[in-house]
């Protein structure tokens, strides 16, 4: 454990670490301090941080692994300001979890008292994130077998959650998505061929409007924290969570830039859409029809296109001078690939 | 379909970085360069082609002249219009090529689902 190792006066780590070594007893019972703190995720403004709560007493099954999340000041600018309150966040979770949901159990809302600002703190689950792991390395191939079926009866039981119970949450029905991202497309480029096209696809092709269930917002291959044998452990990164289309979760799911490579397994790269729709249908969900999924797929697509010019337009802007956000402007053609095998699907 | 980043902004990017103090990030950042004058070389080698061949493809579509540029522009306003469409086989197979060749020059290894067009050697 590295919790004492010498850090720079100006770093927070100091800061939240005596913070919750404060909240020590609250956190666990008879947790006497917080140990091996380490920040897991850099950049953005929302801080990841592992630590442990370790007790005085012997044999009390020793060290608790725990998670906060942090909302820390300042840092870069997130590309989208759209991410919700934590304590709604910790609302979902605790809504997930009663609805049978594999996520990080919520140990505890921060409230102003515990001096963190906007914080939780969860169980630390074990397992892996890393997409191009979970959809290739053969020892996640058990995890395959599995993980298409998790993921549809989890998606069912997320989109069960009676949104009454809920923290107010914004209504996005499909149509109000893709205004959403053609704005910001128009605002942010040219008219580009293959942009124009999938528009006019994706427009004649809404769906019906629906009775808004609550939807993950960005249930992907990556987001989802996998164990080798068991699959599913853990649904991660509610920030962008909604009303709206219960579809969208699952053609988001099926975009081909979250298959890591693994092309022909359309769902993240692990499973066939059938696996997914026949476990959303058996756990509850309602039958969803293949289009409706595909459509989503292509909102989704079109969605990673808009990122990646506002990402290329922080850099035409001086407001990030890297390569990296340059660069991230010539994934572009991906999406467009990926418009054009969608449409080419359906004619 | 280059629009941004052009290769200018690429080169002068990594040239910029390659004059700036190191860190402990270099290891990333060296691969994120190499991937950058990558495209940048691809493109100076296979864009001259690709450009000349849809530029030929959209002169038929839209029976006018122009570089290309001022014939994307044209397609793409014409397709928000409707007075071109994606389901005619002609535009559809222009739409095909010219993004493949964009992604034989941005990314070429990236894995998809979309067909080679009829006549390719692939």
């Amino acid at each position: 454990m590295s919790a004492s190792e010498p850090a720079a006066a100006s770093d927070p780590a100091d800061f939240v670490l005596a913070r919750l070594d404060a909240l020590a007893s609250a956190l666990t019972p008879g947790g006497a301090r917080a140990t091996g703190l380490r920040r897991l995720t850099g950049g953005a403004s929302l801080e990841t941080w592992a630590f442990d709560i370790e007790g005085d007493g012997e044999g009390e099954g020793g060290a608790r692994p725990l998670i906060l999340r942090r909302r820390g000041g300042g840092g870069e600018a997130e590309v989208f300001e759209t991410s919700l309150p934590l304590a709604v966040e910790a609302r979902l979770l605790k809504a997930a979890e009663e609805g049978g949901v594999a996520v990080a159990r919520l140990v505890r809302d921060c409230g102003g008292a515990d001096g963190l600002g906007e914080a939780y703190v969860v169980e630390r689950v074990s397992g892996e994130t890393l997409g191009r792991r979970i959809a290739a390395d053969p020892a996640f191939a058990p995890a395959r077998e599995v993980l298409g079926r998790q993921c549809g009866e989890a998606l069912a039981r997320i989109h069960a959650i009676d949104p009454t119970g809920l923290p107010p949450l914004e209504v996005q029905d499909g149509r109000a998505v893709l205004d959403r991202y053609v704005d910001i497309y128009r605002k942010s480029s040219n008219p580009r061929p293959v942009m124009e096209a999938a528009l006019k696809w994706m427009e004649s092709r809404l769906p019906p409007p629906v009775q808004p269930s609550l939807v993950h917002g960005d249930f992907r291959n990556g987001n989802l924290m996998v164990d080798p044998d068991q699959g599913l452990t853990a649904v991660l990164d509610w920030e962008l969570a909604h009303l709206g289309d219960p579809a969208e979760d699952l053609g988001w799911l099926c975009v081909n830039s979250w298959r890591f490579g693994v092309t022909d397994r359309l769902v993240g790269g692990f499973a066939d859409l059938e696996v997914l729709l026949d476990a959303y249908r058996a756990a509850g969900g309602e039958p969803l029809s293949v289009e409706r999924v595909r459509f989503w797929q292509a909102v989704g697509t079109f969605k990673w296109a808009v990122v990646t010019m506002m990402m290329y337009r922080t850099f035409a802007s001086g407001a990030s001078r890297s390569v990296e956000r340059a660069v991230i402007g010539r994934r572009l053609s991906e999406c467009e690939v990926d418009l054009l095998a969608l449409m080419e699907a359906s004619r | 379909m280059i629009e941004g980043p052009r290769k200018e902004e690429l080169v002068e990017a990594t040239v910029a970085w390659l004059g700036s103090p190191p860190t402990s990030a270099d290891g990333f950042h060296r691969k994120v360069a190499a991937n950058a004058l990558g495209i940048v070389s691809r493109e100076l080698e296979q864009w001259p082609v690709a450009e000349a061949a849809a530029v030929a493809r959209m002169r038929t579509i839209l029976g006018r002249d122009g570089d290309y540029t001022a014939l994307n522009l044209a397609l793409a306003e014409a397709l928000r219009a409707g007075t071109v469409s994606a389901d005619d086989p002609a535009v559809f197979d222009h739409l095909r090529r010219t993004v493949l060749d964009t992604l034989a020059i941005d990314q070429p290894r990236y894995r998809h689902e979309l067909a080679a067009p009829k006549d390719s050697q692939l």
